[in-house]
């Protein structure tokens, strides 16, 4: 892979999210000029406009970019460090774990004690399904056996988000059980987002310094152990870090699946199948899909709101089972 | 003429059984309950749903609290061997089903949309349970005192809008579009076209920007996404909606003669209001 080329791509996605976020800015239920919002709010002026561009449309990208940056990136970071094509935050039981947390710190009062708190949930869920489904699975699993260990997770923690749903107070509750498997940004503010940034930002600069071990790994454990790399280490970092960011994402927004596996597929040819380059990729990517996702909701006329899960999943979920057959043909 | 005698008597002997009001009524809808336990002698209520023992959602919660209670389910009722059941047009739809295809007797009620509909609605529930009399006196007592309040929004009457977790509102075509209306209140959920239920989003929301938004939660201090909606950080921020109406939601969650004064809260708010931005 000529090394001019794929600067060219990163810069391309690049590209793709800055015009895509002003793409998002500018669409919804109603058209208003952008330029002339942002003199109005540079000359410190309030009106209807400003308030729908910085209290809801603002957040709502801002949201869109991070938490797609943060799938993305995991999935990237899982895929190496498990060598397998099929790992992901959404497969792997980290996001219906933390959904789960989440749903419980929201619907039972907890919330109101801190609302700091939903953000460590939802990462002690994602750690917590992430630790079972290794445990689960053991040191030299093969693809399948780390597959059904996260079926098996996600199962029990949807049967679980189904049940606390379901016991919840608010008489709302039982309407939602499926928009938390389905993820929404149409409610974010900015209060949400400030929420979600601290621990995601721990968890990316976790991730982005174990590019150099995970291009060691990919030559096999032995291999990356003998040029230095502490395997058990590395694994608890990309662990902790996923936990982070992909806890506080879910909490915010829901679990909204696919992109994690998806988008380290898509660009792995293009870094030329290196690890580390990956890892940026795949965040610049996810923001990419997910902003685009997020988009199409908005555009796509339906009497009640869609969710932008919906989609992201009507994508992901047909290229989940192509890479089965694909992994199918390749493994003996 | 021996015929006739006959013919006539036989009728007789029937009339008493056609007319005889029924004695074990079971409701499977809160809003058929309200009417129920307003116009039945207390011993004809078989059983009600569970919603009508709490407080938030059944005006008359305290008739209730002395009768037995059900969920909805088919075989709960049958349990009581019901003459009369009583249901709404889209709540525990199975069960209606099951229990007209058993040969059970089930009259069905829609959800007012309007005063007017309140009364025929009392009418008919009088008819049915044969307490027509105490239909009409509820009805004449509930007339007397809306005529005293009731009124008509004025050409520049405040706008107010009924905000629902989820964005759900209401237009003109409804119980609560109807007594905003005799409130004096301008509905401003119909420029945002909503006729009779609707969801209006946050930007459609601070576009519209009704003076006053309704607070009538069905459950205080609970969580959910939908009611995340009224908590947004930019409807503090805005400065329209500027003032929030609050109504009890038992008072207008069914229809009856309570909805009087829901019609008086809403009234003493916009003259208050009115009071305040002048």
């Amino acid at each position: 892979m000529n090394h001019q080329r794929m600067v060219l791509w990163l810069w391309l996605l690049t590209g793709a999210i800055v015009m895509l976020f002003f793409v998002s800015l500018t669409t919804g239920r109603h058209s208003f000029s952008l330029w002339q919002t942002v003199q109005e709010l540079w000359a410190r002026e309030q009106s209807v406009y400003t308030l729908i561009l910085v209290e809801l449309r603002l957040p709502r990208s801002l949201v869109a970019v991070i938490v797609g940056a943060t799938l993305g990136l995991c999935g990237a970071a899982m895929q190496g460090l498990l060598r397998n094509p099929l790992a992901s935050p959404g497969i792997l039981g980290s996001s219906s774990g933390a959904a789960l947390f989440s749903v419980i710190v929201l619907y039972f009062g907890f919330h109101s004690i801190s609302p700091w708190l939903l953000p460590f949930a939802g990462m002690a869920g994602a750690l917590l399904a992430i630790v079972l489904v290794y445990a689960m699975s053991g040191n030299d699993s093969t693809i399948t056996t780390i597959i059904l260990a996260g079926v098996a997770i996600n199962a029990i923690a949807a049967a679980c988000i189904s049940l606390a749903i379901n016991l919840a107070p608010s008489p709302y509750a039982v309407r939602e059980i499926a928009l938390w498997t389905l993820g929404d940004l149409s409610k974010v503010s900015l209060t949400n987002l400030w929420l979600m940034l601290p621990t995601t930002l721990i968890g990316w600069v976790m991730l982005s310094g174990c590019g150099q071990a995970l291009n060691a790994l990919s030559l096999g454990e032995q291999t990356a152990a003998s040029m230095g790399v502490n395997i058990a280490r590395l694994r608890w970092r990309i662990f902790l870090a996923t936990a982070l960011a992909v806890g506080a994402a879910v909490a915010t927004v829901g679990a909204i699946g696919f992109i994690g596996l998806v988008i380290p597929h898509l660009l792995r040819p293009l870094v030329g199948y290196e690890p580390r380059r990956l890892l940026f990729a795949s965040a610049l990517g996810g923001a990419v899909m997910l902003l685009l996702a997020d988009i199409a909701v908005r555009l796509i006329p339906s009497q009640n709101p869609l969710q932008v899960g919906v989609l992201t999943a009507l994508v992901g979920a047909p290229f989940f089972l192509y890479l089965i057959v694909k992994s199918r043909k390749v493994l003996p | 003429m021996k015929a006739q005698f006959a013919i006539a008597g036989f009728i007789c002997l029937l009339m008493p059984w056609a007319n005889a009001a029924p004695q074990r009524i079971a409701s499977v809808n809160l809003c058929t309950d309200q009417y129920l336990l307003l116009l039945a002698a207390p011993d004809t209520i078989a059983t009600v749903t569970w919603l009508s023992q709490r407080p938030e959602s059944s005006y008359y919660y305290e008739r209730a609290l002395r009768i037995p209670v059900n969920h909805g389910e088919a075989e709960e009722i049958v349990a009581y061997a019901p003459d009369l059941v009583l249901a709404g047009f889209y709540s525990a739809r199975t069960t209606t089903h099951l229990l007209q295809q058993l040969g059970y007797r089930v009259e069905l009620f829609d959800h007012p949309r309007s005063v007017q509909q309140v009364r025929e609605q009392l009418r008919r529930m009088g008819d049915l349970i044969g307490r027509r009399e105490q239909a009409e006196h509820v009805i004449h007592a509930m007339d007397a005192r809306l005529q005293q309040v009731a009124t008509q929004p004025a050409a520049d009457a405040p706008t107010l809008m009924q905000y629902a977790p989820g964005g759900y509102t209401v237009g003109r075509d409804s119980l609560v579009g109807d007594i905003m209306y005799l409130a004096g209140w301008h509905n401003q959920a119909e420029n945002a076209g909503v006729a009779h239920l609707g969801i209006v989003d946050l930007e459609t929301l601070l576009m519209i920007a009704p003076l006053a938004l309704i607070d009538s939660p069905l459950a205080p201090d609970s969580w959910s996404f939908a009611e995340q909606t009224l908590k947004h950080p930019v409807l503090k921020k805005t400065t329209r909606p500027k003032f929030t109406v609050n109504v009890e939601r038992n008072l207008w969650i069914c229809g009856g003669p309570m909805v009087v004064d829901a019609l008086i809260a809403l009234r003493k708010a916009r003259e208050t209001i009115e009071a305040e931005q002048r």
